[in-house]
């Protein structure tokens, strides 16, 4: 996992939304806008679960969950998003990966694109659960949340996906395209309280 | 709020020396920072931790406000946020902030506060003289008064009363000041920092919970720092201080100081609204005034201590009279000495603690008035060392003073009365616990005879919530500390690990005593109490308001309260609303447990709505949505409607267009005569999938879904369970089990959540997996005659554009270039037309070359407000016709509903007056005379029938100035439909005052066979 | 309010979208009195004052449809279930 959203080339630089998160810094987070990755809706047909899930071990060695947590491995991530339904996450190439999907799970599950659905924002820092607390009304703090766990809730009116990747913490934030800066100016906001608290 | 200023503290002048009341020693404020601050224009000193309150009190400034109604002088009568009458305007322009309780307020360097509700001046008030008039208005006097003659309220009551009424006056310019918000998931939550709450925090803390501990005042410690009582052998505050300390090292505990918890709501959560400073001193600009929390505990504590209430009796409103604990509150944690000469009027022993406290702060105390006959040897004890005159069995029965109190009238238990010059008195009228929080969800506090007050009943567990200590009627700090630590070994689940140091165990013995005639009537003498008797001291409501609404008919304790306005004032009635449920319940003949308490519902103290707002103030109410091509649309000057969160296009204004019915005939025109692109990314899309993905669409739409052939679309209508139309769009099939579905804007969502119904709900048992694709496919549609050739130079390499391969209504899924793409050959503006669909990271991309590949053809981009133009000139219906009140039918669909199957909303469509046929239905309308103009909403009328709403025939829904009619056009629906074709009516708009006679059309205007479309 | 939605865990009301009282089941369209069965189910609900089932729709989690055993009066959860059941993926 840790691969797929941290490699070199997957942060978007020179973002025209940066600006949102200038001060990031100032209060000890790092927030980067990640170039666009291959994602598709994966929604099981009625009565194959298990076979899909066969599918899932033999063609890419992954164990599906039919819970809301992220399963996978460094090319290959699945989020849970609701009973049935996933979303596959793995790093974009000039192919049509799903096709390749696609082919492999035909009539065991229905595939749709979405890697211009959402833009995924990758925050880290010990203030991290601090900053997202100021919008997502969900518990991020452990132990109450475990790690591997993916919440689809909202953050400002703003639907978003968001799982843990790492210790430091560190999260992916997914959001819709279309609200992508109203969400940045949501986070801007959220900063400032963060700078703030940190003030005192 | 935020203050530029310096941050060197003043010097020299706020030393003690220029404070004339503040004692040389003591007390929880900081010295060694003075601070200075501005009174009604006069430049006063004070030190960091006094409240305005205490720094008003300490500069001997006693009156500070003028009452409500009747604009009586009024001082400091309590040191919390019970306070009925300290009301102050702070800050300047728009920061003006009305209504400040100078109790809450803490003080900070340069503060500009200022009276209210007095003119000229607070020392001479005109106002007053509605003193003079208090016979005529009594409480409810405006539901008496003001009513004849009939034209005079609107033009000379209420604008009068408007002016008089309210207290402070608050700016009408945009709050300047920002606010966070944070949720807060902790295993505890403990509401008040005095000694229950301390002993919780501090077990809870140590067993590695986490917690958060507010407190409403700025310092945390509660009574702790107000009382000279003894934890083992540390002062009360010492203690609460060490305490506070070794919190303030967990770093599971979260302090909130300036936190008032406002409020309890379903779900376990509670709202907390916390004032953020940066401290006394600290002028450092801040971004946020105020945070926002959203607590969801999973156990709460409520230490919210007791409120200590007043007495009623005749003059009890001067300023110097004040609750007995405030009197200590002001020596101990504020080193003030509130006057020079003072009394003590109480019905319990708590008051008496008062003597000692005064006497230390060089305070001469002449009496201490006891109502009750009897009192203890060891309350009596504490006045042991007093030279004051001890009088038990004794009440006040009148005060002398109008800008501050220098006489009170004692009647002993004989009857005679004495007169003590004094400028202080000490009123102890017994404690509420603070229950309020726990009230909110409806739970109802039980009387406690004992404690004379309401409190919770002990078995009425509230979910997840202790309620502790004075909270719980148990006065005494040691039961206090001990309630404190037993509720925080109940919240760990292990035992207790805390010892708690030896306490001083006060006395609270009480007989309470009411308005009763014994307390304002005549004495046994027959000497009478005199003057008003205030039951609300912040809405002057009197005693004789309450027996006066009593004998009016209103017995019920929330109607009196609304009649009378008794505890509806910013301080909710805290210090007096028990002593009018007395008063009522003696009336009514009742016990005080009948009569019961009123309803206390959230915020617990005033809330700025900014605080609620955060973040969604002006154009951030919401979010905005933006379509891929956006930026490229700013570019071309687009002006930009909002659609539901979304952003579109509306028109694109050219160079030396000067208005918007310019830019958009040209673009309908340009799209009749050419080719236009226009951003349709926003109607929602729906991607359907599975082996029943067809029988399930057909359940949905009215029409054969199950029917389309692979690659091509169909235009469909979906019915809602009630038979109304819901919505619109096309279903294209590009496979055996997959279709993509379009809906309206501003229906997607909801169209969405439809669909997921009827499979989750209705009909689970079908194979059908369905998910929005609205944010990952642009979407651009290319119309007009030339629309063929500018498609074929975008895609023709990638697809077969001929009419063969893609004749009317085709679809199909291709390559780009590499990149996944959809085309459709649909038409919603009546000319031939395509729509390109790709992912939205390529949406402005495509856009752009759209625009650059079809320059020859003059390609022009047009919004909303053609693509209107053009589909009201084909007679396509959109969302004013889809309004939820028109049928298929209704709407020239009729034909579409299928015979065959079942789909929603088929049998009541078939309501017989949704088949009647004289529904008003479809049809077009254009004027009679050419130029002449109408808007949508215009009732249909006969030609020569009066106004009224029986002789309504239709309204028009949709207008549009229609380039190729050359006149307005409408569409709309009118009773008969098509068999009024030809006839001519009138288009009634009373409310723009236009009355037009229009005759009645085909809706389609232009090209009604359709020649365009396949051409 | 919170909702424990079985699949997403204890989400805040705002999440949801509330349909209010389910109706009875969906009356069969071809039976004698269809249009009677409708207007009722359509139109008339019991209203208690009391546990009360309701349809909420958790759009801003996992999109799912559920049932809701909600008091009125107190506004207690009572019960909250997957409105498709365990059907949905065959199991």
């Amino acid at each position: 996992m840790r691969n797929l959203f941290f490699s070199d080339a997957i942060g978007e630089l020179n973002s025209s939304l940066a600006h949102y998160w200038a001060d990031a810094q100032l209060a000890g987070l790092n927030v980067t806008l990640l170039a666009p990755l291959n994602i598709n809706s994966v929604q099981v047909r009625k009565g194959k679960a298990d076979e899909l899930a066969k599918a899932l071990e033999q063609h890419h060695k992954l164990s599906l969950i039919d819970r809301a947590v992220c399963t996978g491995k460094s090319d290959m991530v699945f989020l849970g998003t609701g009973p049935g339904a996933w979303l596959a996450i793995c790093p974009a190439n000039s192919e049509q990966p799903i096709n390749e999907l696609a082919d492999q799970l035909d009539g065991l599950a229905s595939i749709t694109d979405q890697s211009s659905g959402y833009r995924l924002f990758r925050v880290s820092g010990v203030a991290s659960r601090s900053l997202l607390a100021r919008g997502l009304a969900v518990n991020l703090e452990e132990p109450e949340f475990n790690k591997s766990e993916v919440v689809v809730s909202s953050i400002a009116h703003i639907g978003v996906t968001i799982w843990q990747t790492d210790d430091n913490p560190t999260f992916i934030i997914g959001v819709a395209n279309s609200y992508c800066e109203s969400f940045c100016h949501w986070m801007s906001g959220a900063i400032q309280g963060v700078i703030q608290d940190q003030k005192v | 709020m935020a203050n530029n200023s310096t941050l060197t503290p003043k010097p020299a002048q706020s030393t003690v020396a220029s404070q004339p009341n503040r004692l040389a020693k003591g007390g929880q404020i900081e010295r060694s920072l003075p601070l200075s601050f501005e009174f009604d224009g006069q430049q006063l000193g004070a030190f960091s931790g006094d409240s305005l309150a205490s720094a008003l009190l300490a500069n001997d400034i006693k009156l500070v406000a003028r009452s409500f109604k009747y604009h009586r002088p009024r001082g400091i009568f309590s040191a919390g946020s019970e306070e009925p009458n300290a009301l102050m305007t702070l800050g300047k322009g728009k920061y003006r902030e009305p209504n400040c309780k100078a109790t809450s307020v803490e003080l900070y360097e340069g503060m500009a506060a200022r009276t209210q509700n007095a003119w000229p001046s607070i020392g001479f008030d005109v106002g007053a003289l509605a003193s003079a008039f208090s016979p005529f208005l009594p409480a409810g006097f405006y539901y008496k008064t003001f009513m004849w003659p009939s034209a005079f309220w609107e033009r000379i009551y209420e604008p009068i009363i408007r002016q008089a009424a309210g207290l402070g006056s608050a700016s009408t310019l945009p709050d300047p000041d920002q606010y966070d918000v944070q949720h807060e998931f902790c295993d505890l939550l403990i509401v008040g920092s005095g000694p229950a709450g301390l002993a919780a925090a501090i077990e809870a803390g140590r067993a590695g919970l986490r917690i958060m501990l507010c407190d409403e005042d700025f310092a945390m410690g509660g009574r702790l720092s107000s009382e000279k009582l003894h934890i083992g052998d540390q002062n009360c505050a010492e203690w609460a201080n060490s305490c506070l300390a070794e919190l303030a090292s967990m770093p599971n505990v979260r302090i909130c100081a300036s936190t008032a918890i406002v409020g309890r709501y379903d779900g376990c959560t509670y709202l907390g609204v916390q004032k953020l400073s940066g401290g006394p001193l600290s002028k450092a600009q801040q971004t946020y005034a105020e945070k926002l929390w959203i607590i969801v505990p999973a156990q709460v504590i409520m230490s919210t201590g007791a409120t200590e209430r007043s007495l009623v009796f005749g003059g009890n409103d001067r300023p110097g009279i004040m609750l007995a604990s405030a009197v200590r509150t002001y020596i101990n944690r504020f080193a003030v000495a509130p006057g020079k000469r003072a009394a003590i009027f109480t019905c319990c022993d708590d008051g008496w603690r008062t003597i000692n406290d005064l006497k230390a702060a060089g305070v001469e105390v002449v009496a201490v008035i006891d109502s009750r006959e009897t009192v203890k040897n060891e309350v009596l004890a504490l006045g042991a060392n007093s030279s004051a005159k001890v009088m038990l069995g004794a009440t006040v029965i009148g005060t002398k003073g109008w800008k501050g109190l220098r006489q009170i009238s004692v009647s002993d238990q004989q009857g005679d009365v004495s007169k003590f010059e004094v400028d202080l008195l000490a009123v102890s009228g017994g404690w509420n616990p603070n229950i309020a929080l726990a009230t909110h969800l409806g739970g109802k506090p039980i009387w406690c005879e004992e404690i004379s007050s309401f409190k919770m009943a002990s078995d009425d567990r509230v979910e997840n919530v202790q309620i502790v200590g004075a909270a719980a009627g148990q006065y005494s700090l040691g039961a206090a500390l001990n309630g404190g630590l037993k509720a925080a070994s109940l919240v760990t689940g292990i035992k207790a690990k805390f010892v708690l140091p030896k306490t001083d165990d006060e006395c609270f013995g009480i007989t309470p005593l009411w308005v009763l005639p014994k307390s304002v009537g005549k004495n046994s003498k027959g000497q009478k109490s005199r003057g008003k008797a205030f039951v609300d001291l912040q809405n002057d409501v009197t005693n004789t308001d309450i027996d006066l609404a009593w004998r009016e008919g209103f017995k019920n304790p929330e109607h009196i309260k609304r009649y009378t306005t008794m505890g509806m004032g910013t301080d909710q009635g805290r210090t007096g609303t028990v002593n009018g449920l007395a008063q009522i319940a003696e009336a009514n003949n009742e016990p005080m447990g009948l009569t019961g308490n009123i309803t206390g519902r959230p915020p617990y103290v005033p809330v700025r709505l900014g605080t609620i707002a955060g973040l969604h103030r002006g154009k951030y109410f919401r979010p905005t949505r933006r379509t891929s091509a956006h930026e490229a649309a700013t570019e071309l000057d687009a002006h930009f409607v909002e659609t539901g969160e979304w952003l579109r296009p509306q028109w694109y204004t050219k160079a030396g267009e000067t208005n918007w019915l310019q830019s958009v005939t040209r673009e309908a025109e340009a799209v009749r005569k050419s080719v236009g692109v226009c951003d349709v990314s926003t109607l929602g899309k729906i991607d359907v999938q599975g082996s029943d993905a067809a029988e399930f669409l057909n359940r949905v739409y009215i029409n054969n879904m199950a029917g389309v052939a692979v690659n091509k679309v169909r235009y469909g209508v979906m019915l809602r369970e009630d038979g109304f139309v819901m919505d619109d769009g096309t279903a294209a099939r590009f496979g055996q089990n997959h279709f993509v579905i379009s809906t309206t804007t501003a229906n997607a969502g909801k169209i969405m959540q439809h669909l997921y119904y009827c499979h989750q709900v209705l009909w689970p048992e079908l194979d059908v997996q369905m998910i929005s694709v609205t944010e990952q496919w642009a979407q651009y549609a290319i119309a007009g005659p030339n629309s063929a050739k500018a498609m074929k130079l975008l895609v023709g390499d990638y697809l077969d554009l001929s009419d063969e391969a893609f004749g009317f209504m085709a679809c199909a899924e291709f390559s780009l270039d590499g990149i996944p793409a959809r085309a459709f050959r649909v038409s919603f503006s009546g000319e031939r037309a395509y729509e390109i669909a790709v992912p939205a990271q390529y949406g402005q991309s495509i856009f752009n070359q759209l625009l650059s590949l079809g320059k020859e053809w003059d390609i022009t981009p047009y919004g909303t407000d053609a693509l209107a133009v053009l589909r009201i000139e084909k007679g396509h219906v959109s969302g004013p016709e889809l309004v939820g009140q028109t049928t298929a039918k209704d709407l020239g669909f009729g034909g579409m509903m299928s015979k065959k199957k079942d789909f929603i909303g088929r049998v009541l469509a078939g309501r017989a007056a949704l088949i009647e046929p004289d529904r008003p239905s479809l049809v077009g309308v254009r004027p009679v005379l050419k130029d002449d103009r109408f808007s949508s909403g215009a009732q249909f009328l006969p030609v020569g029938s009066s106004p009224v709403a029986d002789n309504c025939l239709g309204y028009i829904s949709s207008v549009a100035y229609s380039p190729h009619v050359g006149s307005w056009i409408g569409l709309g629906l009118i009773a008969g439909g098509s068999e009024r074709i030809g006839e001519k009516v009138r288009a009634y708009d009373p409310v723009r005052n236009k009355d037009t006679l229009v005759e009645i059309v085909s809706p389609v205007f232009i090209d009604p066979k359709g020649a365009r479309l396949r051409a | 309010m919170r909702i424990n939605c079985p699949y997403c865990g204890n989400r805040d009301v705002a999440e949801f979208s509330s349909m209010g009282e389910e109706p009875a089941k969906r009356p069969d369209p071809q039976q004698a009195d269809a249009q009677t069965a409708f207007v009722d189910y359509v139109y008339l609900r019991n209203n208690p004052a009391g546990p009360n089932k309701e349809l909420w729709y958790h759009g801003q989690g996992c999109r799912q449809w559920l049932r809701v055993n909600r008091n009125t009066l107190s506004h207690k959860i009572l019960g909250v279930s997957l409105a498709a059941g365990g059907d949905q993926n065959g199991k």
